[in-house]
């Protein structure tokens, strides 16, 4: 598809029947809501949605140094990855902050990293310059793809009765291959709610037939569909990071408190050096959540935080939380206060008192790690 | 787009409801759609002194934050406190139990300056 033109997924008919208001996310016409956003939040952490992420972009690497070359421009370590499994890791810059994040799937002959709408571009280029370096192929693959997201707790129970098969066994961060009416699908216990869920990917040829079926089959089990303003509004209640948002190429993932997916001792990789040094003494700055009862306006991006009167950072993301009925924000603070508790956001020309919060700030999901 | 006939609306999508001194105030069915879930409201407070097209409060909802603004000058005499605790019911019934504040009109020639329901349509495109 050609660059700046607004591009549709398979799914944009199916959207349209089902009264979606669509809004420009990523260069894609996209679904915002259906029934409402907040209804559509609460509605995934009871029961079961389906959000059509055909956005997202997928880049195939192959190569007999696919893996050589991941492991160098990734903080995650692909090598501890067998077929079958997905790894969540970030696309680092030289200097160890975030190109992107994204998911590793690990094939029985490639990798598919599963990478932001809004990146999609910008990784390939990228990823085909270094990649030359290892003469590994990089191929974009996003349009002929579809991706779907079954979210909720009753995605396995569906899952189930839909593909007449069991699902026990695919664990989360795991993925199957199989055929479907003749046709190959992808599907993988993963998302981005922090409830059990699959995304399905496939041949976009066959992404109607299969919304149809899905649809069909969902009825039964209370399916309905979610937008992108739920998703948004879901990932942040569970405080994972939003490209653009938390994570960007000024920050590093050290930064945004995503260490654990830092494999330090990998040999060589992008930004290694600093990495090492934040990890060792800490970072600058820290990413943190906040949480008030005061609803008085939401915090949103770019509003000031405070501590003890003084402006020590700034909101990357904020909503209203339907299920803790508060509001939250994950935000950036000075590395010092980092440890303190009561702060307050500058919400249009008001300071409202937030006290941090651990992350994620919904506990007990339906999501078993 | 619900639309009642019996009301006058504003260019930045409010709708007045006339009788007598009295104006009440709320938001139409299509700023309500625009605006997604209501999340929070702040309107004007009894007493406080309005002037027609200006602002006098806002309205947060889950994407973005609008102002509101009011249809006629005047004084608040009244504001919808079911809408602190129950802000959503703007979007279930932004024309009945969603209305969010009454004025006592100063100014009753200023009333021409409202749009007709007809003229309204146009305005929204419909």
């Amino acid at each position: 598809m050609e660059k700046g033109k607004l591009m549709k997924t398979p799914f944009y008919e199916t959207h349209k029947e089902l009264n979606a208001k669509m809004v420009e996310f990523a260069g894609f016409e996209m679904p915002l809501q259906y029934e409402g956003v907040l209804k559509e939040v609460l509605h995934t952490r009871r029961s079961l949605s389906i959000f059509d992420v055909s956005h997202m972009g997928e880049i195939e690497i192959r190569g007999d140094k696919a893996e050589e070359f991941l492991s160098f421009i990734t903080s995650n370590d692909p090598a501890k990855l067998t077929y079958g499994k997905v790894q969540y890791t970030v696309l680092l810059t030289d200097k160890g902050t975030c190109v992107d994040d994204l998911l590793v799937y690990k094939m029985k002959d490639s990798f598919l990293c599963v990478v932001n709408a809004v990146n999609r571009f910008k990784d390939f280029e990228y990823m085909k310059k270094i990649g030359e370096d290892f003469k590994v192929e990089v191929l974009d693959k996003s349009d002929d793809i579809f991706q779907i997201a079954v979210q909720g707790p009753r995605s396995q129970p569906f899952m189930e009765e839909f593909f007449d098969m069991s699902f026990s066994h695919v664990k989360f961060y795991n993925f199957i291959e199989l055929d479907f009416y003749d046709e190959k699908l992808l599907i993988s216990r993963t998302g981005y709610t922090g409830e059990d869920g699959f995304e399905i990917y496939g041949d976009k040829d066959f992404a109607i037939d299969l919304m149809d079926k899905i649809l069909k089959k969902g009825a039964k089990f209370n399916m309905k569909p979610a937008g992108l303003g739920a998703r948004d509004i879901l990932r942040l209640e569970m405080g994972y990071p939003l490209y653009g948002n938390e994570l960007t190429e000024e920050i590093t993932p050290c930064e945004a408190g995503l260490e654990r997916f830092v494999k330090i001792y990998k040999e060589k990789f992008l930004g290694k050096e600093i990495l090492k040094k934040q990890i060792e003494g800490g970072a600058k700055r820290r990413l943190i959540g906040l949480i008030s009862d005061e609803i008085k306006g939401v915090p949103r991006k770019g509003h000031k935080v405070f501590c003890e009167g003084e402006n020590i950072g700034e909101v990357t993301s904020g909503a209203y939380s339907p299920f803790l009925e508060k509001n939250i924000a994950l935000c950036y603070v000075r590395a010092e206060f980092a440890s303190a508790n009561e702060f307050e956001v500058e919400i249009r020309n008001k300071k409202i008192k937030f006290k941090k919060e651990s992350l994620p700030f919904v506990k007990n999901t339906s999501l078993k790690r | 787009m619900h639309i009642p006939e019996d009301l006058k609306y504003t260019k930045e999508h409010e709708w007045v409801k006339i009788e007598g001194e009295v104006a009440t105030v709320g938001i139409t069915d299509f700023a309500q759609s625009e605006l997604s879930d209501i999340v929070y409201i702040e309107p004007p407070t009894v007493g406080q002194e309005v002037i027609q097209f200006e602002p006098c409060g806002t309205i947060e909802a889950v994407k973005t934050v609008a102002d509101l603004y009011s249809p006629l000058s005047g004084e608040v005499i009244e504001v919808n406190e079911e809408l602190e605790s129950e802000p959503g019911l703007i979007n279930n019934d932004p024309y009945g139990l969603g209305w969010i504040f009454k004025i006592r009109i100063k100014d009753p020639e200023e009333i021409k300056n409202l749009l007709s329901p007809d003229d309204y349509k146009k305005h929204i495109g419909e």
